[in-house]
């Protein structure tokens, strides 16, 4: 019996350590992303003043395309701090008697995460200006009615300022920037 | 001393019926702006890995060619994590048979979830030498924080 026992028990011992292990290792390394984009494209904003017929009437403002969507995609490592998107003229002037304006309204879309604050119009001039602050981890979606929608406008500040034969073009940059 | 030479005998025994398992390969993905189509966009919703990520031999200990031949081996596999995220689901198959040709293993050819219990992956009759293994991971989003999500996958091989 106690051979029985003892036989039984070397058994079990063999059972319980009848096995081996080996092991590898998966890993993926996620960067921090800042990337945008104007949608549905960057083509030019048309902004025209048309004189009119009549004296002593306002002179009209003519817009053509003056709406673009901002979309972004941000990643950031819990470390970091949130970013900021910002707006300056790179490039050109301001017609005298102008300013060149731009709205940006909220929210709308497909995406998720911390997606921002906007201002709601600022004056465009050379310094960069924020215009969407406190982005953290987000994606805004892609396309047209996604993101933010910006809207470029014009608005008089002087009458005798303005040459209507004067014509610009401007060149105007948007950046995600970290804090 | 009868004892002595009955537990070696059993001892002996012991080491015939045991086996072994070896795994090569690790699976290291680095996202970037690159694999986000188009700013606005999340990650894709999941990345596999090549088809022979790792591979897998499960094979007797010491080499026994009966064993090699007859043996029936369980392959188990759950994770331990180093740097994870609740968000993350990693999924597991093998995509072939060993490059033996042993045509005797079943199951674990459909993607399944490694959790951090152990879970029976395949089964065998006999050796399988380089069984080729290949990786899912769903829920990399631009959301979670940017850093390292690293796991250790362990595999255990039993003689049944």
């Amino acid at each position: 019996m106690k051979h029985l026992l003892f036989i039984l028990y070397c058994l079990i011992t063999t059972i319980v350590y009848s096995q081996d292990d080996d092991d590898t290792e998966v890993s993926f390394k996620l960067k921090e992303i800042a990337t945008l984009n104007i949608a549905p494209n960057n083509t030019v904003v048309t902004l025209n003043l048309d004189a009119s017929n009549s004296p002593g009437e306002k002179v009209k403002i003519v817009v053509a395309n003056n709406t673009k969507w901002i979309n972004f995609t941000s990643a950031i490592s819990d470390s970091s701090s949130p970013r900021n998107l910002s707006v300056k003229i790179d490039d050109g002037e301001v017609p005298s008697g102008l300013y060149l304006k731009l709205e940006i309204a909220n929210y709308t879309g497909n995406g998720k995460g911390q997606l921002g604050t906007p201002s709601k119009t600022i004056t465009l001039n050379k310094s960069s200006q924020t215009i969407i602050s406190n982005i953290g981890a987000a994606y805004t979606g892609n396309g047209i009615n996604n993101g933010f929608e910006l809207t470029y406008y014009l608005e008089i500040y002087n009458y005798k300022l303005l040459d209507m034969n004067n014509s610009e073009t401007l060149s105007i940059s948007l950046t995600l920037t970290d804090f | 001393m009868k004892y002595f030479i009955f537990i070696a005998i059993l001892f002996i025994v012991n080491l015939s019926f045991s086996q072994k398992i070896k795994v090569k390969g690790e699976w290291e993905k680095k996202l970037d702006v690159s694999d986000i189509n188009g700013a606005g966009n999340d990650y894709n919703e999941f990345y596999v890995s090549r088809e022979d990520e790792s591979e897998i031999t499960v094979s007797s200990n010491p080499k026994s060619k009966q064993d090699d031949l007859y043996a029936n081996f369980k392959v188990f596999v759950h994770k331990e994590d180093d740097e994870w995220h609740n968000n993350l689901i990693l999924q597991i198959r093998r995509t072939s048979n060993g490059r033996n040709n042993n045509n005797n293993i079943f199951s674990g050819t459909e993607f399944q979830t490694i959790t951090n219990n152990s879970s029976f992956f395949f089964y065998t009759i006999g050796k399988q030498d380089k069984v080729p293994i290949q990786y899912k991971i769903l829920g990399l989003s631009v959301l979670l924080p940017a850093e390292t999500y690293s796991t250790e996958i362990i595999f255990t091989v039993l003689n049944l």
